[in-house]
């Protein structure tokens, strides 16, 4: 028997809980629009529904609270009292209660020992100095007296005359029988003019009604039938059961595929099978059940915005500010266990938003803005992704002050400060143990916070951003993935291994064939390709893993070309050359060891249709483990001069090419702007002097096998490399047979057999005999007075 | 027709039956065992090159023959690689390789026993399976101190049977790479 009660109770606190969620959004909906009927119908019938269960299960304090909510509810109901802002704040505060009852009942399974008279009497007071504020009239010391002692006893202080009111709905004092003693209680309590003040939405009082309302019965008999189709309609399920159904169904998959696999066998060695409609209406079957169970574990966001208008509400009464939040898209689903990562972090961000973002309405009407601040909510899919905004329109940040104070703590010194960019001190704010609060207030400012809020949403592979303007507002997105179960991906194969690239990552697919291979141009053993002018570095999988080369004969690996995945990493891109690329499927991601959590190009495994593991890769740390750093990528071919040593003795770097394969020549780097490679027949002219349309300008081109007189090869070819020189913001090309490498060479200089123009000697790389070219001397035999011109 | 993986299932079950509920043959050698020791414990055996290792039978979730498995680059060479068990991914360790015992020839058979660690189930290789044998606390003593210490460092200790030594495994321990 006992544990038939302890369920009883289970369910009431459950049912209780959920009631409350919704009751805190009620009331500040009822706030905003207090005329709203059905609204007040359905925040009473939920507060009703936890008093009459309270009697049932012999809770008195509970109920006794729960009972005075109710009645200044039934006040508001039945137009005995308007709808105000007080009379929020009092409801809510008694909400409150009512949940600190609930949570000590839910952990001890006992109401706790604190006594919640004083609660009640507040509720009390409230409703008798609400209520028909013309009948107030002066009270003798004798009335209030036995108003306070009424107050005090557990019973119930009414409008309501009427005895045969059912003692559910509202329960009447026995002792409040006679008109005199209720007149008593209406008018029973000092400083009724005072809180009438307070509350200017009190303009027209309604008309006290001494009768009962006759229809009080039918809101009841309603109420059980909306009950009853709600019950109906959903039930509540344990999570785990669900997470159980989820993984089942993934075997399910597995199954269907390897069911499907021997199918197709079978029906190779012999066509007539009769069982492969069956087995066709079971793949069906099961691609729809996954969907099915999948769409159960996802929630919309709604569920965590709900507690935000109270949030905010709360807040903003508390600083004396007017705040309108605004919610868009609430109905965006995602799965339930990023739903609950989001909620801290977004709690965090609104306050914060509430607190310091939105200025007091003074502070607004002198800065030109209207006086209401408005905080922004929104929430929509992009490209398999979730984006959450919150944006206010407040004061913003200011980014010298977040600056100052991070010298202040010793985050960075005034030196890092001043270089910094504003995108980079705004991400200051993310940095642990920084707050720009002038104030410590109890809401926000500790510090403590942002680091959190970053940590938490990239935890469940999110991201966090901020804009923000000063005087305009903050601007907050929080970029989450649609689901942590699963994802779309594309599968590739590399070493004879399975390798699964999120989607999300993914930029585009790139074949290069055998005959373009020359695309693919190797600087100092880095590898890079030619993607539309720009140079994409390349990485290889098999060399990044250190996986075992493909098993194919020298032909295979010519006929099959290069594949190569353009990846995007942060803030640039690489290529990720592959053996092969398969199709693109949903994965369901699975937990890794926690022994392989160090592994950085490793996100996870997932399990292929024929029941292989395959790795999933974190593309970021792909090129982490590649060596690719952004800041190589971006410099490409565009070295910076002065990273080069341009030193005559010792080493240098240099760019090693050829004109027609027989000859090697070099060119110091720090010399050299870019490596371009230009179609041929974009190359026109222009007063006799081969030019191409270049970044807008016109190049001047230079032959250089013209110049040092030797066959130039390769000019069949549709593309010609190009080394270009720039000079005094000029610049000019020279056209090369093929660019062999960029090496760190000795500068040992010999001299040269015989003197040529443009050669200042030869220099010995790599055991080969290479020339090195004076190039200004050269441009200035071919183009004379280039130099000079520039040099004015 | 079955496929390779799934007759190895099979044969899983089997001889997770096996190991789980006793046969009428074990319980017979059982029964020689002495009886008055409330306390004695079941071991689940194995063999890894010339040794006799021993699991406690209550960590043993199944054992079969090792199956292909994905590996893991650039991770610790004594992590063979990941399996699909029903739907779990599991990580395996080669046991030669973490307790440093030399590789074991390419030819030979492996046998995979997957152990429950409080950090999930991990499959465990080794050679070949032996009996599950019930041993007597007194029969007990702690690891030798001359033992290599890599072996001595997860096992909890050794049983001196009659015509062997039985060494201990600690799963927790033996799960752990180092």
């Amino acid at each position: 028997m006992e544990e038939e009660e302890e369920s009883i109770l289970d369910e009431f606190l459950v049912e209780c809980s959920e009631g409350l969620e919704q009751l805190d959004q009620q009331f500040v909906a009822l706030e905003q629009n207090p005329t709203d009927e059905s609204l007040l119908g359905s925040i009473f019938r939920s507060v009703h529904t936890i008093k009459g269960t309270c009697g049932f299960l012999g809770l008195p304090k509970l109920e006794n609270v729960a009972h005075g909510t109710e009645n200044i509810l039934s006040a508001m109901r039945d137009h005995d009292m308007d709808v105000s802002s007080d009379g929020i704040t009092v409801l809510l505060e008694a909400v409150d209660v009512i949940k600190e009852i609930l949570e000590h009942i839910e952990s001890e399974r006992r109401e706790p020992d604190k006594n919640y008279d004083v609660v009640r009497k507040n509720l009390d007071d409230f409703l008798a100095a609400s209520t028909d504020p013309e009948a107030v009239a002066p009270i003798t010391e004798a009335e209030a007296a036995l108003m306070r002692e009424m107050a005090g006893e557990d019973e119930v202080i009414i409008d309501d005359l009427d005895e045969n009111k059912s003692s559910e709905e509202t329960a009447i004092p026995e002792e409040a029988n006679g008109a005199e003693e209720v007149e008593a209680v209406v008018q029973g309590v000092e400083g009724v003019n005072e809180i009438s003040e307070v509350s200017p939405e009190v303009t027209l009082p309604s008309p006290p009604k001494k009768s009962p309302e006759p229809v009080s019965k039918v809101p009841a008999a309603t109420k059980t039938k909306k009950k009853l189709s709600l019950a109906e309609s959903s039930i509540r399920v344990d999570v785990g059961l669900l997470d159980k159904l989820i993984n089942m169904v993934g075997e399910l998959v597995l199954a269907r595929n390897q069911l499907l696999q021997q199918v197709r066998q079978q029906t190779e060695t012999s066509p007539s099978n009769a069982s492969s409609g069956t087995v066709q209406q079971i793949n069906l079957i099961t691609t729809e059940l996954q969907d099915t169970v999948m769409k159960t574990r996802m929630q919309p966001i709604k569920n965590v915005w709900d507690k935000f208008p109270r949030v905010v509400r709360d807040l903003a009464r508390a600083n004396g500010k007017d705040v309108d939040l605004v919610m868009e898209g609430a109905e965006t689903e995602l799965d339930k266990t990023l739903l609950e990562a989001i909620k801290d972090p977004m709690t965090h961000i609104i306050r914060n938003a509430a607190d310091h973002g939105i200025e007091l309405p003074e502070l607004r009407r002198e800065r030109g803005k209207s006086e209401k601040g408005t905080l922004l909510l929104k929430a929509y899919h992009e490209g398999g992704h979730i984006n959450i905004l919150i944006s206010d329109d407040g004061a913003g940040i200011n980014v010298d002050r977040v600056k100052n104070k991070a010298v202040e703590k010793g985050v960075l010194t005034q030196d890092m400060a001043d270089k910094m960019s504003e995108r980079e001190s705004l991400n200051l704010i993310f940095h642990p143990g920084l707050s720009t609060a002038e104030k410590v207030t109890n809401v926000s400012g500790r510090g403590v916070g942002m680091d959190v809020v970053k940590t938490n949403i990239e935890k469940i592979g999110g991201t966090v951003s901020m804009s923000s303007r000063i005087g305009e507002g903050t601007q907050m997105r929080i970029e989450i993935p649609l689901t942590l179960a699963i994802i779309p991906a594309l599968m590739v194969t590399s070493g004879n291994e399975p390798f699964a690239i999120p989607q999300a990552s993914l930029l585009e697919l790139v074949r290069v064939d055998e005959e373009s291979r020359n695309q693919i141009e190797v600087i100092r053993g880095a590898h890079f390709y030619r993607l539309r002018g720009v140079l994409l570095p390349l990485l290889y999988l098999n060399e990044v893993l250190a996986l075992e080369p493909p098993q194919v004969s020298e032909d295979d690996i010519h006929s099959k070309g290069t594949n190569i995945v353009v990846l995007r990493a942060g803030d640039h891109s690489f290529g990720l050359v592959v053996d092969t690329v398969n199709d693109s499927e949903e994965i369901v991601v699975k937990p890794l060891s926690r022994q392989l959590k160090d592994l950085s190009y490793l996100a996870g495994a997932t399990i292929l249709g024929d029941g292989r593991v395959a790795l999933i890769l974190d593309v970021v740390g792909v090129a982490l483990e590649g060596r690719l750093s952004g800041d190589e990528h971006d410099a490409g071919l565009t070295v910076e001069a002065d990273a080069l040593s341009n030193d005559e003795e010792g080493s240098a770097t240099m760019i090693l090419f050829s004109m027609n394969e027989e000859d090697r020549y070099a060119i110091p780097l720090s010399e050299v702007a870019r490596l371009e490679e230009f179609d041929l027949d974009k190359i026109e002219q222009s007063a006799g002097q081969d030019v191409i349309q270049y970044r807008d300008e016109l190049l001047p081109l230079v032959r250089l096998g013209d110049a040092l007189g030797v066959m130039t090869s390769g000019e069949e070819n549709d593309r010609i490399p190009v080394i270009v020189f720039s000079r005094h913001e000029k610049s000019i090309g020279v056209i090369v047979g093929r660019i062999i490498d960029i090496v760190e060479a000795e500068m040992h200089l010999h001299a040269t057999p015989s003197e040529k123009i443009g050669v200042k000697g030869s220099l010995v790389i790599d055991g080969k005999t290479t020339d090195l070219l004076d190039i200004e001397q050269l441009i200035d035999c071919v183009v004379p007075g280039w130099l000079q011109e520039m040099a004015v | 027709m079955l496929t390779e993986g799934e007759e190895t299932e099979r044969g899983a079950d089997r001889r997770e039956k096996d190991m789980g509920t006793p046969t009428d043959q074990q319980d017979r050698r059982v029964a020689t065992a002495d009886r008055r020791h409330e306390n004695n414990r079941q071991y689940a055996t194995f063999f890894l090159d010339t040794h006799y290792l021993g699991v406690e039978v209550e960590n043993v979730q199944e054992v079969f023959t090792a199956k292909a498995m994905t590996p893991v680059p650039l991770s610790d060479p004594m992590i063979a690689g990941l399996i699909n068990l029903r739907g779990h991914i599991i990580m395996t360790i080669d046991l030669r390789r973490r307790l440093g015992f030399d590789d074991r020839p390419p030819e030979d058979e492996v046998m995979s026993i997957v152990v429950r660690t409080s950090d999930g189930p991990v499959n465990l290789l080794v050679d070949r399976i032996g009996d599950v044998i019930e041993v007597r606390p007194d029969l007990f003593e702690s690891a030798p101190p001359t033992l290599e210490s890599r072996l001595k460092a997860s096992i909890d200790g050794v049983y001196k049977l009659e015509d062997s030594l039985l060494l201990a495994l600690n799963t927790e321990l033996a799960s752990e790479v180092i």
